[in-house]
């Protein structure tokens, strides 16, 4: 459905966006970065031979000033497991992950997240960041991982364990990527950082089934909504306690198949919600003084999504998930901890017992990483999971992660 | 919503305006230059350390706490030559305080204003982890850089505050009088060190080792920023041994549980953090570069010079 409402949104969106825009580029003598100036003085004064930037500004198709950071990062993994399927009993390169990324003017930057999986070339993200709004605000625009709880912004090579947690796969397929616009800002009341963000999203869905790429007009019932609020605390000297509020939301967004004009093909159509809310609390506790460090994360997440049952009906399911992880740095190159995680069928109409039911599903792994260098990571994770009305398996897999190219630390919060 | 929310909310606001118009807040990377500012700035300032007395700075976090204090602060000084790699640029990059950013009136680069050791010739990871392109940044361990970044200090605090200019200069050289005076003692008390082999465990002493002639023979570190192998540690034993050497110095955040092999040759380690604050005697960076002559004296077992500073604790 595509009601007037929403095509006006959408064009008053766009407008916002254009005039912001416009604003800040009569803005620009004021916001020029002046750091290209003390960035060349710096490398005159640190490299005595180096020639500098040209003064006219312009550069040649070969120069190198002005390109991208690229980074490559290979995500290789053994697997070995009771389960019989793809990609098990097997040595695999389980991604290679292109990132690029530079500053598009004063006002903005942008940066892809290209992945070669196997044959497979997905482009993850691909994001446009005007981080020179007003008040702290930022404006993402593009194909993003959306700002859900505190881990879905990372990608799976990058987090603390070797399978992404049951939960999220279970509700979302994976990580929430969207293709959408997401405004964030942050403030502090006090001495308290607070930061929200609002996205609205047109293609949205991790991989398996939920998934909403359908090509076509969308109406506001077919987009989909993220929302985050969270705040840090400081905990010890150099150590952060978190939490966190998200939302995810589609009136009828996701497609499902039906014969809808009984010309014996089925076909995908959208009309399908999906409401998801998840409460996040993160401990990240480094002790800079020996080098040790204590990170623990849990979530809990709320599911309510449509499905349709036998008589093509549209029903609702509720459903819970838990999940976290614990892990202790021993020192800079070593760590170790445990995954656990929990959810019931987010298709399960009857509800379920939690923990007990054979309609929900549990994950339970223990992993040891060591870091040979910041740029060269080793895990060994040994998990067993219990999927939905499957018996459990245990799985044995190794990862192997190296970086190449530019590298940076960041503040996600 | 009550309306003593409201009232909350406006009581945090004006208490914090208050005290901005009172006093310059600064950040300060690490513990000396906390020290520079607030020595010079007396009660004009309200100084902010980002990287705790005795810690890493490769392991401090970017926390959003540390982004609203830079944020609301109306200067920063920090070391440069990427010393704050690890934390710095996503909170500089995330701020949009145009004035703590590179060129603002509040912003004060001291590595800007030293003549860098150990700029490396070519760059590639297999160097090691911890590489440093522009140069080494552990430059405050040379009291004469001392004063460099004490007049950067200086220079921050007049550019933000230029009525103020000749309180701070009053301060400023009263300070580098006393540096001046204490740089000609540690001359003399450091003149039958000179020479000397010590192994380092990280390459973080190169600026102090430089200005009073040591030798360093060995470093734990095979590369910066990796651990040690078993067969780098028994090159280090072989090296100790030979050459005789009665000093490693290391900061206290290394494991120091892999070195036993060396201690058992007699060599002394030394814990020290490359930056003062630690102890209670060496909070003044002053203080902390004695405190670590003093140490260097005791393990080549030469007397401790009379009199020390008043409040220099003898070495234990």
């Amino acid at each position: 459905m595509h009601t007037p409402f929403s095509k006006l949104a959408l064009g008053a969106a766009v407008l916002l966006i254009l005039s912001t825009s416009s604003t800040l580029l009569a803005q620009e003598g004021q916001l020029s970065d002046p750091t290209d100036a003390l960035e060349g003085r710096m490398l005159e004064s640190t490299f005595p031979g180096h020639m500098g930037r040209g003064g006219s500004g312009f550069t040649s198709r070969f120069d190198a000033s002005f390109n991208p950071a690229i980074g490559l990062i290979f995500d290789g993994l053994g697997t070995f497991s009771e389960e019989a399927g793809e990609g098990v009993d097997q040595f695999d390169l389980r991604s290679v992950e292109l990132n690029m990324a530079s500053r598009i003017d004063p006002l903005g930057w942008a940066y892809i997240v290209a992945a070669f999986e196997g044959d497979e070339f997905e482009l993850e993200e691909a994001v446009i960041m005007m981080d020179q709004l007003p008040a702290n605000m930022t404006l993402r625009v593009g194909k993003m991982l959306a700002d859900f709880g505190k881990w879905n912004t990372i990608h799976l090579h990058d987090k603390n364990y070797v399978f992404e947690d049951g939960v999220r796969t279970a509700f979302f397929g994976g990580n929430l990527n969207a293709t959408g616009v997401e405004l964030h800002q942050w403030t502090g009341i006090g001495n308290l950082p607070i930061r929200w963000s609002l996205g609205v999203h047109s293609d949205f869905g991790g991989e398996g089934d939920f998934a909403s790429e359908i090509i076509g007009n969308r109406g506001l019932e077919e987009l989909g909504f993220t929302g985050r609020v969270t705040t840090q605390q400081d905990y010890g000297a150099n150590g952060f306690l978190q939490y966190g509020f998200s939302f995810f939301h589609t009136s009828e967004g996701l497609a499902y198949l039906r014969d809808s004009d009984a010309d014996g093909i089925t076909d995908e159509e959208f009309g399908l919600g999906q409401t998801t809310f998840a409460l996040d609390f993160t401990l990240r506790d480094v002790d800079a003084s020996d080098n040790t460090a204590n990170t623990l994360s849990l979530e809990l997440w709320r599911n309510q999504r449509d499905s349709l049952d036998a008589a093509d009906n549209i029903i609702s399911s509720d459903a819970n998930g838990i999940w976290g992880f614990y892990q202790h740095d021993f020192n800079p190159f070593w760590g170790a901890g445990v995954q656990l995680a929990w959810w019931q069928d987010p298709l399960n109409t009857t509800g379920s017992d939690w923990f007990t039911s054979a309609e929900s599903g549990g994950q339970r792994a223990a992993f040891v990483t060591h870091n040979l260098s910041e740029f060269n990571r080793i895990r060994m994770q040994l998990s067993q999971d219990h999927n939905v009305l499957e018996d459990p398996t245990w799985t044995l897999a190794f990862q192997w992660d190296v970086i190449l190219g530019s590298h940076s630390h960041s503040l996600d919060w | 919503m009550p309306n003593s929310f409201y009232i909350f909310l406006l009581w945090l606001f004006s208490a914090s305006t208050l005290e901005a118009q009172e006093r310059l807040e600064i950040v300060a990377t690490i513990p000396d230059l906390g020290y520079f500012v607030s020595t010079i700035g007396g009660e004009h300032v309200k100084v902010q350390v980002l990287v705790p007395p005795g810690n890493d700075p490769h392991s401090i976090l970017p926390k959003a706490s540390l982004l609203l204090k830079l944020s609301r602060a109306d200067g920063l000084i920090l070391m440069g030559l990427d010393y704050e790699h690890a934390f710095l640029p996503p909170l500089l990059e995330k701020t949009r305080k145009v004035s703590i950013r590179p060129g603002g009136v509040g912003y004060m680069n001291v590595g800007e204003r030293i003549v860098p050791l150990e700029i490396p010739g070519s760059l590639d990871r297999s160097q090691g982890a911890d590489l440093h392109p522009r140069g080494n940044p552990h430059y405050n361990l040379d009291p004469e850089n001392g004063r460099i970044m004490a007049l950067a200090a200086y220079d921050l605090l007049v550019a933000l505050a230029p009525e103020r200019k000749p309180e701070f200069e009053k301060r400023f050289l009263a300070w580098d009088a006393e540096a001046k005076r204490r740089i000609v003692k540690w001359k003399t008390w450091m003149e039958p060190l000179r020479g000397k082999p010590i192994v380092t465990y990280h390459r973080s002493w190169s600026y102090f080792v430089e200005r009073y002639g040591l030798n360093v023979v060995a470093e734990v570190e095979a590369k910066p920023g990796l651990a040690p192998s078993a067969k780098h540690l028994l090159k280090v034993k072989k090296i100790i041994r030979e050459q005789k050497v009665e000093m490693l110095l290391m900061e206290p955040w290394y494991n120091e549980q892999r070195l036993r092999s060396l201690v058992d040759d007699g060599v002394k380690v030394v814990k020290l953090a490359t930056t003062s604050g630690l102890r209670e005697s060496e909070e003044e960076y002053l203080d902390y570069i004695e405190y670590l002559i003093l140490q260097m004296r005791d393990a080549y077992a030469l007397p401790v010079p009379s009199p020390p500073e008043e409040g220099v604790r003898k070495p234990s």
